[in-house]
């Protein structure tokens, strides 16, 4: 990120000439408006457009900025920032039907959307929500919508893939910075994705090959009602895709731990206890599964709950999507996690170098709940390398350590030779206290297992 | 314009639109008969209200994060 004085250009905000995305010595950010820009902008906020976006929960919501010397707006904070690879299919659905949304809407106002990109929405308390608020431009009866090419590789293509191959696909987004290439979707679809698919993704493509060099567009006049039918008939085949959901080992959870009911109640008072004790804002719960836990956080904090089971956000996100609870569910592998993308390897970030919280841990505090047998039994992580990446990225650290006896490391190591002669409590103490404090231990009552509130060093 | 439209994006389209525009006044029919018949899927309903216990804070900007 660029600095510039006290403030400083967010990385990823180059692309476009309208205007820029900046933040201050606090954190706080901003949008400035280029003067090339200021008559949409003003049109985009007269119309109505503005109000009836902000009402439905599909655009971010602003302030104009009057002490700076030119247009400047101070957009609502994002509470997490996320991507396209790191959402569940309910998430990628939702945030497509979004896009699709604002773009019919703009039209009833003569203007529409200038682009089509997955990482202009961002997900806000269970809503899909535009944050770039200059993606708005006048509609031209008779000019094709420019950001088609654009929502097929950053929306249908994703889509189509999780929906008729596997969910997983969409991780592909990352390793295609502007979208999955449609030849690409075609031959992993051999075929598959019906009459959408066929349109959207294979003729497309073709299209899109046989014009490669082909630069004569200024006799193409596409009428008002095509214009609005392509973006219609985009709503109702994105509406009517659907999951392919697998069993996976995560789905019936808490159906088949090791917990009573009894000890869950217990677990859950213990956790809420060590919550109180540290009043975090930001919680990233890791292994959150369908949530139940990063719920004790979210009365107090904005949580971030990450698994690695696309049933497991699914679910999740569901639940937030009629609650509106203050949860963000991604997918999130700890044993490869989200890479820095883009230009420079500046332009999408990290889990923990995405936020901007200067002076502040990217979290205040991460739950990790019967998660380290996975990375040091499953992934043979030793301790010391666990509990050093969690220094980096969080300031305290509510932890559960589950030891060999329990039935589920039992079931991880009949599989394999156990070389884990260090995976004890005490090795697991003294690991951890090279990089935190242990404030607090608890034994859940009703299991072999033990709770531990740490601050970091 | 910052993005590059590409000529087959805009030929695809132009054909798809032609087409889905002269079905869609036939979909958008039948669409809503037959929403008079069924149940919105969760999929379809946007911007529900937020569970009674949790208050909307979408339109305040100010909130520290």
């Amino acid at each position: 990120m660029k600095s510039e004085g006290n403030i400083t250009r967010e990385a990823a905000s180059f692309r476009d000439n309208s205007g820029y995305v900046y933040y201050d010595e606090n954190g706080t950010f901003f949008r400035r408006i280029n003067p090339v820009y200021e008559e949409k902008y003003r049109l985009l906020m007269s119309s109505g457009l503005y109000d009836e976006l902000v009402d439905r929960h599909l655009l971010i919501p602003h302030k104009e900025i009057p002490e700076e010397k030119k247009l400047t707006i101070r957009p609502k904070r994002v509470p997490y920032i996320s991507y396209p690879y790191e959402w569940c299919f309910e998430q990628y659905r939702d945030a497509a039907l979004a896009t699709l949304n604002i773009h019919i809407t703009a039209l009833k106002y003569g203007m529409m959307l200038k682009d089509a990109s997955a990482y202009n929405i961002q997900f806000i308390n269970g809503w899909a929500v535009l944050i770039d608020t200059l993606s708005f431009t006048d509609y031209e009866v008779g000019k094709a919508w420019a950001a088609y090419g654009q929502f097929c590789r950053h929306f249908v293509c994703p889509l189509i893939l999780m929906s008729a191959v596997d969910e997983r696909l969409g991780k592909l987004m990352s390793s295609y910075i502007d979208g999955i290439p449609l030849d690409i979707g075609t031959e992993i679809l051999s075929g598959r994705g019906g009459l959408f698919a066929k349109l959207h993704i294979i003729l497309h493509s073709k299209s899109v090959e046989k014009h490669s060099t082909d630069r004569k567009t200024k006799d193409v006049y596409i009428k008002k009602s095509a214009f609005l039918a392509l973006a219609e008939s985009l709503k109702a085949g994105i509406e009517a895709l659907k999951p392919a959901k697998k069993l996976t080992e995560w789905g019936e959870y808490y159906a088949h731990t090791n917990y009573s009911e009894t000890s869950a109640a217990e677990k859950s008072l213990i956790v809420t206890s060590f919550l109180e004790t540290i009043e975090p804002k930001q919680v990233w719960d890791f292994g959150a599964n369908d949530g139940r836990y990063s719920r004790l956080a979210a009365k107090t904090a904005h949580v971030t709950a990450f698994d690695i089971d696309f049933n497991a956000v699914g679910r999740n996100y569901l639940e937030i999507r009629k609650s509106h609870e203050p949860i963000l569910p991604l997918i999130l592998d700890l044993t490869a996690p989200s890479p820095a993308i883009g230009f420079g390897n500046t332009e999408r970030n990290t889990i923990g170098g995405r936020t901007v919280r200067p002076g502040k841990s990217p979290a205040d505090c991460i739950l990790m709940l019967a998660v380290i047998h996975h990375l040091a039994v499953s992934n043979n992580l030793p301790f010391e390398i666990i509990a050093k990446w969690l220094a980096s990225i969080c300031s305290n650290l509510i932890i559960e350590f589950v030891p060999k006896t329990d039935s589920q490391v039992q079931i991880l190591l009949s599989t394999r030779d156990d070389i884990f002669t260090e995976y004890d409590e005490a090795h697991f103490i003294e690991s951890f206290g090279r990089y935190f404090e242990v404030t607090k231990r608890e034994a859940i009552p009703g299991s072999e297992r033990i709770l531990f509130l740490m601050k970091r060093r | 314009m910052y993005i590059d439209p590409g000529t087959g994006s805009i030929i695809i389209q132009m054909l798809i639109g032609g087409i889905a525009g002269i079905g869609f006044f036939g979909y958008a029919f039948r669409a809503k008969i037959k929403s008079l018949f069924t149940k919105k899927s969760p999929a379809v309903t946007e911007a529900a209200a937020p569970a009674a216990d949790i208050p909307d804070t979408f339109k305040e900007i100010d909130d520290e994060i």
